[in-house]
């Protein structure tokens, strides 16, 4: 249970409940404010009937011709949050604004190969691994780490061309992107 | 002569690259070189400038570009490089001016006229905004510029007094109608403009109107159009349509939206309330068709694969509602009964403890007793599948939590309730076990437990005041961070914990390993540099605060262009919530308490030596310690207090609350440490006495002020002011009598003796015989308070001293500058007397392994958690006991030296 609304930059004094945990990043204010100045409606915000932040996702909307699409740059929710569907709630939404606002043929994601859990998640959701890109997480110290490409077809895609069996193997380099 | 095509581009590109590069010193030489043989390229006097403000030179940047703009320049690559200059160096109305000029000459260049309304905007000159669109959609014609004049007008309106702000809407309204009929409203985008300058109207109808209209339809999969059509038909008691609205989208896209059912339910209990007021068709409405749409909202989410909490806790709303405000109807269910079916459904979700506290909030004690026996009866002790047992754990976890708020322990007395947290480490112990297989960076599923204990022990603490209990709290959170080491959870309140025993280093670490960044330096470094001061650690302090400045000036910085991109992008519904962030961040309450407790740190600091501190005050820019009532009016706390978790009654004060250290610093406390530098100042620098006249009156009305208000000024702050007061009288009677109103000669004496036993009322009491375990941040606070009363004491009347001395060889005055010695003298004992104090709080430590066993001991001679006692947990206790006295003792030795270093360098 929960109220979604669009992201307000006036929120970011208030997702330290959110943001405290440690698997979310915290940007610098002109990187939310970038996508709120050009996607508004791809960054929404969960409340508890109480009024406190649960969780948030932002995405964009790019790519020519058929890799038009809406892509997940981040989605996050509270730990005490977890569990009770918010994260699929969000994506529907992303999707459908996907689709019925920005007319994509697709959603994007990406997601550490080591996340077992979120990967079963996005699977769950009827995303599907697209391909794989080597060393696309590096925090400098050697700490690079694979990440899939998942994607998810949007009714505009009515062929399913923008997804592939066996993505898994589909090896890209971050520079091929 | 001002065209960039003077200089060959060839030539150029290098110090572009080099200045992308931040190699600035070959960037500058090859800008000098150039300009050697071409000295009136204004291309390279504009490069040359950037280069020089990028290195650090914002003086001469400044002046080698106010040379270029007085050419008037035209070409956009001269333009932008001052632009890059001023914007950085905040200087806004340095753009406006350079395009104005500009455009002024190439008035069919859209472009340029583009940079000059984004100019405007970074200037938040509203007015400007709204003329330069205006030109702009007469020579370009395009419909954006409109809509941007349209823009501008409701920031006018916004920032305008209330008695103008109508007409700047009016004319807002009347241009967006006529480009409505025109048909030039196209994007979602400008619907929302229109609906902005409506409701800031309050013009809900006509609002509803457009959304129900043709260009509503144009709009209607806009999630922020539809819950603001949705939040209209509430306010215009479109009750019907409400309940469609609501129900349809509960039915077709979501059934567990908390807005449609507050739509839905506040609609349909309207309706019910008062049905003669209605459209007809009202007399239909009664309660069992709202219930049947809720009953078969649960159906369809049980059949579903993941139960939604939605149609559950709106049949809570729903039944509590009829119970409080239907006097005439039963509810279909009991309160009581929902409440527990609810927990046996969710009670394993961490948000379940969450979700129900409106309903139990004043539920009678007999009751809630009766409740937590049917919760407990709900968990099935004998299932063996992991799944089951951890969704156990979290079951008892939140029946706990719910014990806590519904403040069933109270009558539990000390021993019993040490028991009771035993009773709760076992249970997070015995959780363990299934938490093997998480993630690093997972929480272990027992975690609350752990938290429930430190909060119990933090009562016991406020209850019976011994310490013991502070540190027993700490062991529990310490080892529990340990399993979890990410839970920010447990962090918050150990900051906290440490603070109260007077431990700086370790919440410092605590602090950076959240990794707090960004917008979170303004909303969450409260918990650090609040009073750090006190901590005792001068330098350390000092850097915490530094650190938390770089989000200010990433605000100056970013946030104007970001306002810049929603223009361009003309997301409208997003400009005046960036205004507002803007706004918010340069206003910032804690920005401001950062400075003052800066100022504070900076002064002692500087004052090793008289030099260095004189030169501290020429240089304190006082604009920058404003206190005024408008400045205090518009600051804004964005400080979260909310983030640390809670499980208190809604009547009881919060955990945040109850482990502060010291009272929150409030815009008084900025008031009192504002004067304080600026009288400060004004002794030492200005030496103006009609000022520093003003300025005591004014601290003596904050004093009297926080006499009768909320006392969130400390004791010592309050005698620190009083100190300051006497001071700066004295120094007004000093000054009167060098101009040779000689009457004052005799108010002289009494007032320095006001000053003196001002001082002496401010010094600690002898805290010599405090036992080691007993050592709390009040102690510290009390060292440094007094330190830095005697410090501004003695600073102040030396320079007193000089100002006869000086100038009054021969005036006869001798007597005056012999007492002000005296006092000096005086002061200087205190200062003996505190390093006294601090040598004999020192002599309390022997050897860590000794002082460490000593406070174990202390701690197992009250009533003590399970957990000291047990073997293995005694080298983890120690090595944190071991820590904390190395801090103390660090701390108590720091201070010594300061005031060594203080007397060695002036008497040098």
């Amino acid at each position: 249970m929960s109220a979604v609304r669009r992201f307000k930059a006036t929120d970011l004094f208030k997702f330290n409940n959110v943001n405290l945990d440690f698997l979310t990043e915290t940007y610098n204010i002109s990187f939310y404010l970038s996508y709120l100045a050009r996607w508004p409606d791809l960054f929404c915000v969960q409340e508890s009937p109480n009024g406190a932040m649960m969780g948030y996702i932002m995405g964009k909307a790019e790519g020519r011709g058929k890799e038009w699409h809406g892509h997940v740059t981040a989605i996050t929710v509270a730990s005490e949050y977890r569990r009770i569907g918010l994260a699929d709630g969000m994506m529907k939404l992303l999707e459908s604004v996907s689709d019925k606002i920005y007319n994509g043929y697709f959603v994007d994601l990406f997601v550490r190969v080591s996340n077992t859990v979120a990967i079963g998640m996005y699977k769950k959701f009827g995303y599907s691994v697209y391909r794989r890109v080597i060393g696309y997480y590096s925090s400098g110290d050697n700490n690079e780490e694979d990440a899939f490409d998942m994607r998810k077809p949007l009714p505009r895609d009515v062929n399913k061309e923008s997804i592939i069996e066996n993505g898994e193997q589909n090896l890209v380099k971050p520079e091929d992107l | 002569m001002n065209t960039i095509v003077d200089v060959n581009e060839r030539k150029i590109r290098p110090i572009y690259e080099a200045i992308d590069n931040c190699s600035y010193k070959p960037a500058l030489q090859q800008c000098n070189k150039l300009l050697k043989k071409q000295p009136d390229a204004l291309i390279l006097k504009a490069l040359k400038g950037l280069v020089l403000e990028r290195m650090g030179k914002s003086d001469e940047a400044l002046q080698l570009c106010n040379q270029v703009k007085e050419k008037n320049p035209t070409d956009e690559p001269i333009l932008q490089a001052l632009t890059m200059v001023y914007r950085s160096l905040g200087k806004h109305d340095e753009i406006v001016k350079i395009y104005d000029n500009a455009t002024r000459k190439n008035p069919n260049n859209e472009e340029l006229s583009n940079h000059w309304f984004m100019a405007m905007v970074r200037n938040s000159d509203f007015k400007g905004q709204q003329q330069v669109a205006l030109k702009l959609h007469k020579n370009f014609k395009l419909n954006k510029y409109l809509f941007w004049a349209i823009m501008s007008l409701v920031l006018q309106a916004e920032n305008a007094p209330a008695s103008q702000s109508g007409i700047f809407l009016e004319l807002a309204e009347r241009m967006m109608d006529k480009a409505v009929k025109e048909g030039k409203l196209e994007q979602t985008e400008e619907v929302h403009l229109y609906l902005i300058v409506l409701l800031a109207q309050n013009k809900f109808q006509a609002a509803l109107d457009v959304l129900e209209g043709d260009l509503g339809k144009k709009c209607k999969e806009d999630v922020e159009i539809n819950r603001i059509r949705s939040d209209l038909l509430l306010k215009t008691s479109n009750w019907i349509k409400a309940i469609e609205m609501g129900k349809k989208s509960l039915t077709e896209s979501n059934p567990d939206d908390w807005n449609s059912y507050n739509i839905y339910l506040e609609s349909y209990l309207h309706l019910l309330s008062e049905p003669d007021k209605n459209e007809n068709g009202s007399s239909s409405v009664n309660l069992d068709e709202a219930r049947e749409f809720l009953y078969s909202l649960q159906k369809s989410v049980i059949e579903s694969s993941d139960v939604k909490r939605g149609p559950f806790l709106a049949e809570l709303k729903l039944e509590k509602y009829i119970v409080e405000k239907l006097k005439d109807c039963k509810p279909a269910k009991e309160i009581d009964t929902l409440i527990v079916d609810y927990f046996l459904r969710f009670g394993s979700k961490d948000c379940c403890f969450e979700d129900l506290q409106p309903y139990l909030k004043e539920i009678h004690i007999d009751s809630a007793k009766k409740i937590i026996e049917k919760f407990k009866a709900t968990i099935d002790e004998s299932c063996d599948d992991e799944k089951s047992k951890i969704q156990n754990i979290k079951k008892n976890v939140n029946i706990h939590k719910f014990e806590r708020y519904l403040n069933l322990l109270v009558e539990y007395n000390e021993v019993e309730s040490i028991q009771y947290v035993n009773k709760l480490w076992h249970s997070y112990k015995d959780s363990l076990q299934y938490g093997t297989k998480l993630l690093e960076a997972e929480n272990q599923y027992g975690d609350d437990f752990v938290l429930l204990c430190s909060h119990v022990l933090i009562d016991l603490y406020k209850k019976f005041g011994k310490s013991s209990y502070i540190f027993q709290a700490i062991f529990l959170l310490e080892a529990a961070v340990k399993k979890s080491n990410y839970n920010f959870q447990f962090k918050l309140p150990l900051i906290r914990l440490y603070q109260t025993i007077g431990i700086f280093d370790r919440p410092l670490e605590l602090y950076k390993s959240m990794d707090i960044k960004h917008v979170q330096l303004d909303t969450m470094s409260h918990y650090i540099v609040s009073r750090s001061f006190s901590s005792g650690f001068f330098d350390e302090s000092t850097q915490a605060c530094y650190d938390t400045l770089p989000i200010y000036r990433s605000n100056e910085l970013e946030t104007p262009e970001m306002i810049v991109q929603a223009f361009k992008f003309t997301t409208f519904s997003k400009i005046q919530e960036f205004v507002a962030l803007r706004k918010e961040l340069e206003n910032s309450l804690q920005k401001a308490l950062v400075d003052r407790e800066m100022v504070r740190l900076e002064i002692l600091i500087a004052s090793k030596s008289n030099k260095q501190v004189i030169e501290y005050f020429q240089d304190l820019d006082v604009s920058e310690l404003s206190y005024d009532d408008g400045f205090c009016t518009n600051l804004r706390d964005n400080r979260d207090f909310v983030s640390m978790p809670n499980y208190n009654p809604d009547n009881k004060p919060t955990m945040e609350e109850i482990t502060r250290v010291s009272s929150k610093l409030d815009k008084l406390w900025l008031k009192l440490f504002s004067i304080i530098p600026r009288i400060l100042k004004c002794i030492h620098v200005e030496q103006n006495a009609d000022n520093v006249k003003q300025l005591v009156e004014e601290l003596e009305k904050i004093l009297t002020e926080e006499i009768k208000g909320d006392h969130n000024i400390m004791e010592q702050e309050m005698q620190l002011g009083n100190v300051i007061v006497k001071l700066g009288r004295l120094f007004i009677t000093v000054k009167e009598i060098q101009n040779g109103q000689k009457e004052f000669v005799q108010n002289f004496d009494s007032i320095a003796e006001e000053l003196v036993n001002a001082i002496k009322a401010s010094e600690p009491v002898d805290n010599s015989q405090i036992k080691l375990y007993d050592i709390k941040w009040l102690l510290f606070h009390q060292l440094t308070s007094f330190f830095e009363t005697c410090n501004y004491a003695l600073i102040g009347i030396g320079v007193l001293n000089e100002t006869l001395n000086v100038k009054n060889k021969k005036s006869g005055l001798k007597a005056l500058a012999q007492k002000l010695q005296n006092m000096s003298l005086t002061i200087k004992n205190h200062f003996t007397y505190l390093k006294k104090q601090l040598i004999c709080l020192n002599e309390l430590f022997k050897n860590d392994e000794e002082d460490c066993d000593k406070i174990l001991l202390y701690i197992k001679s009250e009533p003590h958690v399970e957990f000291c006692d047990e073997k293995e947990s005694v080298p983890f206790v120690k090595e944190i006991l071991g820590k904390i006295n190395t801090n103390w003792k660090n701390n108590i030795q720091n201070m010594i030296k300061e005031i060594d270093s203080k007397f060695e360098s002036n008497e040098k």
